[in-house]
């Protein structure tokens, strides 16, 4: 598994590599977070509500809105 | 009294007793046999209603009607349209005794072409979704390989299908427009899956890909037996018992264990 030097992306990271694995799970973080301005290893608490409401619009399309949303609600739990 | 429970791996098994069990009676059925004849015919409605029902499992699971939602049920509508026209075909050729070979396109044409604008707008529907989630598309470099090769096989098609069929006096013109609109339908249809079959293989062995991954499957082994079927039948060349046949009731069971997986995903997550 990949291992991010930032707690918080090595938790997102972590609910969601089972789910899309390795190779997305990178990709996603990466995206997502450039998205937003910033990189893996510059990821704050403040800015996991955006990156978890990110990550659920990808979701969706596999598990339909509301079990995205619970992934979404996973991710944006963390601290 | 409740259909039995279905579950992706039972499927599966079903599948793997199924096909070859079908490959056996067509090796060795006698050649235009009425036995041959029911088995030809039934096997596709067998396998058609199972998708039918898996899919509607898979639709029913998902709650609010989103994307997803939506694009599972015009998956779902196609295949039940796909599923009246095996039947229709089967009553055709059995029941009223229609020479099939002799008669296209018949009742079971329509439903077949009209099949496709609920499963070729699923698909599309599945691919703008993922378009615009944001997640990474994969090699870009890969996306002008397949359209590179798509060419080659629509020029292919072209050559060897489409104008010898538009050339050929013998056809009337309503068999044309059909022979024609098939292959062209089948093309809208594969574009997306192969795409869809791309983006899955990006996720590896993750859980969220395999029902993109076995709808596809499923989508693939259909449009390539269209696409022979419409040579074959073109040159008087398919019948009762040909293996192209295998295809589709292979494709049926592969769109049936993709909503099956589907629905057993968004499951495990209400636990």
């Amino acid at each position: 598994m990949r291992q991010y030097k930032n707690p918080l992306a090595q938790k997102i990271h972590e609910i969601m590599l089972p789910l899309v694995g390795e190779f997305m799970a990178g990709g996603v973080l990466k995206t997502q977070s450039k998205n937003i301005g910033i990189s893996e290893d510059d990821i704050k608490p403040e800015h996991i509500p955006s990156l978890a409401e990110a990550i659920k619009k990808g979701l969706t399309l596999f598990l339909g809105s509301d079990v995205a949303n619970k992934v979404c609600d996973q991710i944006k739990m963390i601290k | 009294m409740l259909p039995p429970m279905i579950t992706s791996k039972n499927l599966g098994w079903t599948a793997a007793i199924l096909i070859p069990l079908n490959l056996l009676l067509f090796l060795i059925l006698p050649d235009g046999s009425l036995s041959m004849r029911y088995v030809s015919d039934f096997m596709p409605i067998l396998t058609s209603l199972i998708a039918c029902y898996c899919l509607f499992l898979a639709f029913k699971s998902f709650k609010t009607f989103d994307h997803t939602k939506l694009s599972w049920m015009l998956i779902l509508i196609g295949t039940i349209l796909n599923m009246l026209a095996e039947s229709t075909y089967a009553f055709l050729e059995i029941y009223a005794h229609i020479d099939m070979s002799e008669s296209f396109p018949t009742l079971a044409d329509v439903f077949w072409c009209n099949a496709y604008l609920p499963l070729v707008s699923g698909m599309w529907v599945l691919y703008w979704a993922y378009k615009k989630s944001g997640f990474p598309m994969g090699n870009t470099k890969l996306y002008w390989l397949f359209a590179t090769l798509f060419s080659i096989v629509i020029s292919c098609v072209i050559l060897y299908l489409l104008i010898p069929v538009m050339q050929d006096d013998e056809t009337t013109l309503i068999a044309k427009i059909f022979y024609l609109f098939y292959p062209v339908a089948d093309l809208f249809l594969v574009i997306p899956a192969v795409i869809l079959m791309y983006i899955t293989s990006l996720f590896g062995t993750a859980i969220l890909s395999k029902p993109l991954r076995f709808l596809t499957i499923g989508f693939i082994f259909m449009t390539v037996a269209d696409l022979i079927y419409s040579v074959l039948d073109w040159q008087d060349l398919y019948s009762n018992g040909n293996y192209t046949d295998l295809l589709w009731n292979a494709g049926y069971l592969a769109i049936g264990i993709a909503a099956l997986r589907q629905k057993e995903l968004i499951e495990s997550f209400k636990i």
